[in-house]
């Protein structure tokens, strides 16, 4: 809902503001620009989500709306890039999508570059997002490759701004517009460093490399019925305090990649604060029918330490959970 | 950082905790403030567009002398002025096919000696009016013997070196706004390249005052031979002449690649 509104509003504003301000700008111009911005907007809006919400999880709410935004800004650069072609390209002397790339013929030289080009590829790369975007895909695919291809959004990113800084801004006398780009830039690139660097500060990554045992944390860091994460041996490990005992399993959700180490258990079971999939602690299995596994860890306690095996029993592997003295 | 009150919530329950409810508010409220106000700014800072006009959707009668140098044209007279109203097809192609068609209804006579009537879209920027023969051969409403030549006027000026941008006239004058640089340059890469006569356009960023017809030193138009030059800002040498109420200039199209200045563009400055 709120996403329509926001689509449509801006819309509004901006086929009115041109009436108003600009009465000799052609119907086809104001659209195309209107649905490109579109798009360019709520693409940060996409980008900033994942590490605001990594900052503080009272955000995880718009992440859950993610796919409705991705698919949007999908089908708002999808009008911009097919009124373009139609507009530009068509009823033309070859055919519209072979004029995208062989008009322009200036591969060779930076600002003359063909930009268009640019954007169309960004447009495939954000379709095959949009079009696996669904969870049919995701089981198909397995989790780590759909989120491996959806990280391509940074690709698409790359591309657009490109696209817009060799197209659009080289048309504009004012360095405003570029300026608007900048800053869009910065806050997506800032959003993303402070929230991996919080991320690195946070977990603290430990070598685990040939030890047995590795001291993870203190008991008392973990809140009862939710986790610490760690990061031992490069893989990020949840260990989960509840109901007197302590298990660790992989962090990785098999759903979508959330964070399961932001989760809680519900019910007695490892609830992924993205969209809920539950995992028991003591093995890393979904409780049946459903059939998602992590890798499950080895703990042990000294004194009020928590050490961990850095080496992962297999996923689904049952383990006995420690108890808390 | 507070837990505040150990709230949790999965994307799927109806019902968020109120803290998550006023941080999806907050952030909503945010991005709509930063869209606005992106939108209005840009509005501000968008070039202007200049006054042309394609009359879509209505179709004008106008009757006159046929040309064919430098283009296809109807000579013809509007509020008691005698202008060149240059032909163009429908989309991305020239109306030669229309020309064509007429030669073959004229037999013998030569087509200076034609009257003719022909009905198309009309496309003005400022005095310059082109038109579009929407409906091709269709356009054809009449065509007349006359017993005398138009008179026709042609100076030649000497050479010359104009700085401006190779445009496609049939966008720049009226069908698409803005019609020129670098946005527009494909465009106008594929109606040069259907035909529509290249014209080099004096001046920068839509501030154009003055129009030259691009021809070889035959006198024929140059099409794909100016390709690689449209939509940027380039100089060009060669003879002037002055056609009617045109200008044209004759160019070595073999020459091109050697002749043709390319000068850089300012707002680049703003990228790099
Ligand atoms: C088939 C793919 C695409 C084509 C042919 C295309 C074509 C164009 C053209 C011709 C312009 C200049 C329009 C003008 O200024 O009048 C433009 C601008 C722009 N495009 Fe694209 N585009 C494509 C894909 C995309 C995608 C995927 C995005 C972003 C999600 C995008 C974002 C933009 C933006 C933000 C502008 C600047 C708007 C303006 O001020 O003009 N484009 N594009
Ligand atoms: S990522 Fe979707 S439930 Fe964990």
């Amino acid at each position: 809902m709120g996403i329509l509104a926001f689509v449509l509003g801006f819309t509004l504003l901006f086929f009115i503001g041109h009436i108003v301000l600009h009465p000799n700008a052609t119907f086809e111009t104001i659209l195309i620009r209107n649905f490109g911005l579109l798009a360019f907007l709520l693409l940060h809006v996409i980008l900033i989500t994942g590490p605001l919400a990594r900052l503080n999880n009272k955000f995880l709410i718009i992440l859950y709306n993610r796919r409705h935004l991705g698919v949007t800004m999908f089908l708002m650069a999808l009008i911009h890039g097919a009124f373009s072609i139609m507009n530009f390209h068509s009823l033309g002397d070859i055919n519209p999508v072979k004029s995208v790339f062989l008009s322009n013929l200036r591969y060779d030289s930076l600002i003359h570059f063909p930009f268009q080009v640019l954007g169309f590829t960004a447009l495939v790369v954000l379709a095959l997002m949009a079009v696996t975007s669904h969870d049919f895909w995701l089981k198909n695919l397995g989790p780590k490759l759909w989120k491996a291809l959806h990280m391509m959004v940074y690709i698409a990113y790359a591309l657009i701004l490109l696209h817009v800084v060799l197209g659009a801004v080289q048309n504009e006398s004012s360095p405003v517009f570029f300026g608007s780009i900048l800053i869009g830039f910065i806050t997506v690139a800032s959003f993303h460093l402070i929230a991996a660097f919080r991320e690195k500060t946070v977990d603290m990554p430990i070598d685990g490399t040939g030890a047995d045992f590795v001291k993870a944390c203190m008991v008392s860091e973990i809140k009862e019925n939710r986790a610490k994460i760690i990061t031992v041996s490069g893989e990020r490990v949840a260990i989960f305090k509840y109901d007197g005992k302590l298990s660790a399993v992989n962090n990785f959700c098999r759903h979508q990649g959330g964070p399961l180490g932001e989760g809680k258990i519900v019910d007695g079971c490892i609830t992924c604060p993205w969209h809920g999939y539950q995992y028991l602690p003591e093995n890393g299995q979904s409780p049946p029918p459903f059939t998602e596994k992590v890798e499950t860890y080895q703990l042990k306690l000294d004194g009020d330490e928590v050490w961990i095996d850095p080496r992962p029993f297999p996923e689904g592997t049952a383990v006995a959970p420690i108890e808390i003295a | 950082m507070m837990e505040q009150e150990n709230e949790f919530y999965i994307g799927w329950q109806e019902h968020a905790p109120s803290s998550f409810k006023s941080s999806r508010k907050g952030f909503f409220i945010i991005t709509l403030i930063v869209a606005i106000i992106f939108g209005i700014t840009y509005l501000f800072i968008e070039r202007p567009f200049i006054e042309s006009t394609f009359d879509f959707g209505n179709l004008t009668e106008l009757e006159g002398t046929l040309v064919e140098y430098p283009v296809f044209g109807l000579k013809t007279s509007i509020d008691d002025q005698t202008v060149t109203v240059p032909l163009v097809g429908f989309g991305k192609f020239d109306a030669l096919p229309v020309l064509d068609r007429i030669r073959s209804e004229a037999g013998d006579t030569p087509l200076e000696k034609l009257k003719v009537k022909l009905r198309g879209t009309i496309i003005q920027y400022r005095d310059r009016m082109w038109m579009e023969l929407t409906e091709g051969n269709g356009s054809i409403i009449e065509v007349n013997t006359m017993d005398h030549l138009p008179e026709r006027i042609i100076n030649n000026k000497g050479t010359k070196t104009v700085i401006g941008e190779i445009i496609d006239p049939k966008c720049f004058f009226g069908v698409m706004n803005p019609a020129y640089g670098k946005i527009h340059k494909s465009c106008a890469i594929r109606c040069i390249s259907g035909g529509i006569p290249p014209v080099l356009a004096v001046g920068e960023h839509g501030e154009f005052s003055d129009y030259y017809f691009l021809v070889d030193q035959q006198g024929h138009s140059v099409n794909k031979e100016v390709l690689a030059y449209v939509g940027i800002p380039v100089s060009l040498s060669g003879d002037v002449q002055q056609v009617d109420d045109w200008n044209v200039i004759k160019i070595s199209p073999g020459e091109l690649q050697t002749s043709v200045l390319i000068k850089l563009d300012n707002s680049f400055a703003y990228c790099f």
